[in-house]
């Protein structure tokens, strides 16, 4: 068990649509992705003068579930766009978007096979990621898949297994296990209480997206306020990660809520994390 | 599990992920279908790699802009080259753009003014390559050029300061005089630098002086104004306030800076 406090960090993923109210006194965490911060000709840092408790670098290409680890020029970039800005976490998101160093991206993460082979690259290349970070703690975010591969185990025992082995963190996408629960017929509340007592350390990512009729699906386009399902799950989440949930990050890309919707929402995940803290 | 039997699942874990990611970054999606779940809806890869194709169309749209009114088919191109061309590993973006103008002259005729574009488009991409390289020269170089205000009136009188170039740029010949304004280009082009401004990229057309002088300091590095005199008069004569005009010019474009 780590000494996390009760109420975790809470904050949104960076935009610039959002950067007006981050001084929100429910706000004390923030996410930075790296690929908006990694501009090779910056000369400031991203976060500029801005201070929290805690901030997490969220990158998209270190695609763990390759067969080979991330290359040491993006682990380097990585790691200074951390440093430059304080961070005291990186994520990324577990699945692959390319094949090997010198070869292709796909443009978006696809998950990996439930295997064993995958489980073994995957552990493989959580531990080269956190031996290269160092004193930064490494987080693995559960994605929103469209299909997935044949594999012989469940997704909830690969993370559960993956956690185990590499003792690294557990970004729990609440709305990516909604999305996923909702698509391919599962109960989220069982995957969560599955796999949050093999996580030493948690972060949780929060949005809203759409039920996409003519798909059949629930698509997490981040573009619309948090539903009332995901807040309930958000709610169970924290009870059963009560004392290792680090932060809590909003995440918004698309069709910005104005001022006192950026602020409403970001207050009711305060409110929430609070409440269950008293309970606790 | 034995040594050798790991090696061969990992061989083979690599094989699968290779012919995933080799055909759905191209959208071929029929590759992939013995992989999926059995019971999963096979449209659901269709819409992967649509979506994933479509963002990266939208990118190099955004990126290609300054092509747009030079050339009528740049969607229809971007289309093929999508789907023809995967995106390298580690893309940043700009490097798509880089290597789609490099794809283009295998598939499109290009006129002088549209091979110029594709020099400005690969130019921007080698500036940023270079900060990307040379981090630290680029933060403290720029640090420099923040005092430049200041300093470039000390220059006919303090002996001390020292003169830097920019480390982060690179040169450019256009074949037409198109993007500098001019009706027409001399047969041997004209000599454009691209370099770093704090996040900026900026452009200078260098005339012989100007050539003269960033070849000076790019082949001395760092030197006094007296270093530079002895150094540009090997090259042509130039008169003390010629010099120092070009020098305050060079350094309010943020080309060069003082310590």
């Amino acid at each position: 068990m780590n000494d996390s406090p009760i109420t975790p960090a809470i904050g949104y993923a960076i935009r610039e649509q959002n950067r007006p109210i981050l001084d929100d006194p429910a706000i004390n965490a923030a996410e930075i992705t790296f690929e908006r911060a990694d501009d090779p000709l910056r000369v400031d840092r991203y976060l500029q003068d801005l201070d929290f408790d805690h901030v997490s670098v969220h990158a998209l290409k270190l695609s763990v579930a390759s067969p080979e680890p991330p290359n040491q020029n993006y682990l380097e970039a990585l790691r200074s766009i951390a440093i430059e800005n304080g961070a005291s976490s990186v994520s990324d998101h577990l699945g692959f978007t390319r094949d090997g160093d010198n070869g292709v991206e796909m443009g978006h993460f696809a998950p990996p096979p439930w295997t064993e082979a995958a489980l073994t690259a995957t552990c493989r290349n959580i531990d080269h990621i956190q031996k290269r970070l160092g004193g930064t703690r490494f987080f693995v975010e559960t994605i929103a898949y469209l299909f997935e591969f044949q594999g012989t185990m469940s997704e909830a025992d690969f993370v559960s297994k993956m956690l185990k082995c590499t003792g690294c963190g557990w970004l729990l996408d609440v709305t990516n296990v909604y999305a996923n629960a909702t698509n391919f017929n599962f109960d989220p509340y069982e995957f969560i209480s599955t796999v949050m007592p093999h996580a030493d350390s948690v972060q949780m990512h929060l949005a809203g997206g759409f039920f996409d009729e003519r798909a059949g699906m629930y698509i997490d386009s981040h573009s619309a306020p948090i539903p009332d399902a995901v807040w309930d799950l958000y709610r169970f989440s924290l009870e059963q990660g009560v004392g290792k949930v680090d932060a809590v990050f909003i995440e918004r890309d698309q069709d910005f809520p104005d001022e006192t919707g950026w602020r409403s929402e970001v207050r009711r995940v305060r409110e929430i994390a609070e409440q269950v803290g008293v309970h606790a | 599990m034995s040594n050798a039997s790991l090696k061969v699942s990992r061989l083979d874990y690599a094989k699968q992920i290779s012919r995933i990611a080799r055909s759905l970054a191209v959208a071929q999606n029929e590759v992939v279908f013995g992989d999926v779940a059995i019971g999963q809806s096979l449209d659901r890869v269709g819409m992967f790699t649509e979506g994933n194709l479509e963002k990266r169309s939208d990118k190099l749209n955004d990126q290609l802009e300054l092509f747009e009114d030079a050339l009528d088919d740049l969607p229809e191109l971007i289309g093929r080259y999508v789907r023809l061309m995967p995106l390298a590993a580690y893309d940043t973006g700009t490097s798509d753009a880089d290597c789609f103008v490099r794809w283009l002259p295998t598939v499109v005729e290009l006129t002088p003014e549209q091979r110029d574009l594709t020099l400005v488009v690969r130019s921007r991409y080698a500036v940023e390559e270079a900060g990307r390289r040379n981090r630290m020269g680029h933060v403290r170089f720029q640090d420099l050029v923040s005092l430049n205000d200041r300093l470039v009136a000390e220059l006919a009188t303090n002996s001390e300061l020292r003169i830097h170039l920019n480390p982060i740029r690179t040169r450019a010949i256009f074949e037409t005089g198109l993007l500098v304004g001019e009706e027409e280009a001399p047969e041997t082009g004209i000599e454009v630098l691209f370099f770093a401004f704090q996040s900026e990229v900026r452009t200078v057309v260098l005339e012989p002086e100007g050539r003269a002088l960033v070849q000076s300091l790019a082949d001395t590095g760092p030197c006094g104004l007296s270093h530079l005199k002895v150094q540009l008069d090997l090259a042509m004569s130039l008169g003390d306030d010629f010099l120092l005009e070009m020098l305050s010019d060079c350094s309010d474009l943020g080309l060069i800076a003082f310590s």
